[in-house]
């Protein structure tokens, strides 16, 4: 009657709250019947599906959140120092591990310091560790062992986001 | 012609002082000519004779008050550096001209006119070997320059990144790319083509053996000039132009948080995920109540069993006196139909009718279940107390044998 791995595609999305992402199983069959379960979780429950070609995620209606907040600053400090390093971000994003040791660094001598300190879960390095376990959770992260992780698709949304922002602002300061 | 010096004497100055020519080489590549000021400074640690070489063996040349390689020096230097200024399309574009004036030429040269023919094949073959070898500088220099672009070495600023990139679409690679563009009737290359299908056709029915000959080698340059198109048109649309895309798409998305964060607290953010505790409430929990609801309707004889513990948690508040039921029900022993006679005791011996004592009654036997032996018939009577009908199963209850002497004593 439910398409293949529906427990598992519930159970995330709804309860975890997390990413689905390319790879695993419950993505698939996600993806095959996904006019089903579009139709599902907004019957159901009034929640939006998103759903790319290699992640997928409920859209919750509110429109502050506070771990959303925390995920961007997180990665715009993050894409910052990357490209001032010279890295290219969008390749390092999508295939490059990284070690928390060197995220730490990075963040430490960020000049956007006094932003990662504003931030409840970023403001030091016990801070940040929680909350890469959340993110990790949300599976916005895969940790490969205690001292590396690397970004799951999932990023690409807050990416999207911020080329959003670029594409909005730099369309009002053309009219100007 | 060179005066002063043979042919090989020169290249061995070349030789011994090729990094000064590598200078001088990029010095007129960023700025066209070099400025005697610049000479000055490139030259300071050159001796005096090596800088009048440079002009006696016509390596140099001065234009008014600059100077500039001589054209032949500076595309050999080229060559062996490998580093150009890329040609702009219309550049190339002079080839399509010099390709179609030759073109008409060779096929309307009158009959018996075979030296001018010949003439004019060579004139074609190296204007086609010439523009092939700039296709592919061009292209690689292109690569080079956005691969630079990309690596961001130069510390540029996103926003000047993304105009270079811009131009360097607009003006070179977009261009270039309809130059080579197979499919298009009008390119360059669609010329070659047409070309070689000529080429193919006189090599083979041309009268004079040396003609045909020359159209043979044309046509061989040109089978092989499409691969190396089609080449280049390739690195062009996958590597270069996604290259540049992407530079676009990763300046965007820098640029969008740097405008998030000069002010993160206040901007809006992506709506995400939130952990949603409602899902045991969902669209079908009515459904599912109502089915957990209609058991206890339909099972009447679990409810009383279930009721003993209401019983005895609530014997003060109620006034029911068991004992006297019982002694009732052993008088009356065996019964035919339990639940009938429970009814009847309900309406003839209490005064309060309800179901909750109706169900007490029937939990008589129910709770000395040892005592008694029951034998349901299969057959369901209607018994209605309140507003309720329960479908009772029909019950002869009989005490049990051994029971019995127990319970008279």
């Amino acid at each position: 009657m439910y398409p293949e791995y529906h427990r598992e595609i519930t159970e995330a999305l709804l309860m975890d709250a997390r990413f689905l992402v390319e790879g695993e199983p419950a993505f698939t069959s996600l993806r095959d019947n996904l006019d089903f379960y579009q139709a599902f979780f907004e019957e159901s429950f009034g929640l939006s599906l998103l759903c790319q070609s290699n992640y997928a995620f409920l859209q919750s209606a509110r429109d502050n959140d506070t771990l959303s907040r925390d995920i961007c600053i997180f990665l715009g400090v993050l894409c910052y120092e990357m490209d001032r390093e010279g890295k290219n971000i969008m390749e390092e994003l999508s295939f490059h591990t990284f070690a928390y040791e060197d995220v730490e660094r990075l963040l430490e001598l960020s000049s956007f310091r006094e932003v990662l300190e504003a931030t409840k879960s970023l403001r030091d390095g016990p801070s940040r560790r929680n909350f890469y376990h959340l993110l990790a959770r949300r599976r916005l992260i895969d940790k490969i062992d205690d001292e590396v992780f690397r970004f799951t698709p999932g990023h690409r949304y807050f990416l999207e986001f911020a080329r959003g922002v670029a594409q909005v602002r730099g369309g009002a300061d053309e009219e100007e | 012609m060179i005066l002063k010096a043979d042919p090989d004497k020169v290249l061995r100055f070349m030789v011994e002082n090729f990094e000064l020519m590598r200078t001088l080489y990029l010095a007129q590549l960023s700025g066209n000519v070099i400025s005697r000021e610049q000479f000055n400074a490139i030259t300071r640690h050159t001796g005096e004779i090596s800088i009048n070489r440079l002009f006696e063996y016509k390596l140099l040349s001065w234009q008014y008050d600059d100077i500039r390689l001589n054209e032949p020096v500076r595309a050999f230097l080229a060559f062996l550096i490998s580093e150009f200024k890329p040609l702009l399309p219309s550049e190339l574009e002079k080839y399509r001209t010099s390709f179609s004036t030759l073109f008409n030429a060779i096929r309307e040269c009158p009959e018996g006119e075979q030296p001018i023919l010949l003439e004019q094949l060579e004139a074609l073959y190296d204007e086609v070997q010439r523009f092939l070898e700039n296709v592919e500088n061009n292209t690689g220099q292109l690569l080079r320059e956005t691969q630079q672009l990309k690596a961001n070495k130069d510390k540029m600023e996103y926003g000047e990144r993304i105009r270079r990139a811009r131009h360097l679409i607009e003006f070179y690679i977009a261009p270039l790319n309809s130059i080579l563009d197979l499919q298009h009737s009008e390119s360059i290359a669609s010329l070659l083509g047409e070309l070689s299908a000529y080429a193919n056709r006189e090599r083979l029915s041309h009268s004079y053996q040396l003609a045909r000959d020359r159209f043979g080698q044309l046509h061989e340059l040109l089978r092989g000039g499409n691969d190396r198109i089609l080449r280049q048109s390739r690195i062009l649309s996958r590597e270069l132009l996604p290259l540049i895309e992407r530079l676009q798409t990763e300046s965007e998305i820098l640029s969008g948080w740097l405008f998030f964060l000069e002010r993160p607290f206040r901007h809006e953010v992506p709506s995400f995920s939130t952990r949603s505790y409602r899902s045991f409430f969902g669209s079908s929990t009515g459904a599912n109540l109502e089915l957990f609801l209609e058991q206890f309707i339909q099972r009447a004889e679990e409810v009383l069993l279930q009721e003993e513990e209401i019983t005895a948690v609530n014997r003060h508040e109620v006034l029911f006196d068991r004992r006297e039921h019982v002694d009732a029900l052993h008088r009356q022993l065996p019964i035919d139909n339990f639940f009938d006679w429970c009814r009847n005791r309900l309406y003839q011996d209490e005064q309060e009718h309800s179901t909750e004592r109706f169900l007490k009654i029937c939990s008589i036997v129910f709770e000395d279940s040892d005592h008694y032996e029951a034998e349901f018939t299969g057959r369901r009577i209607p018994i209605e107390v309140e507003d309720f009908i329960f479908l009772a199963p029909e019950v002869k209850v009989s005490l049990k044998p051994r029971n019995e002497k127990e319970h008279v004593s």
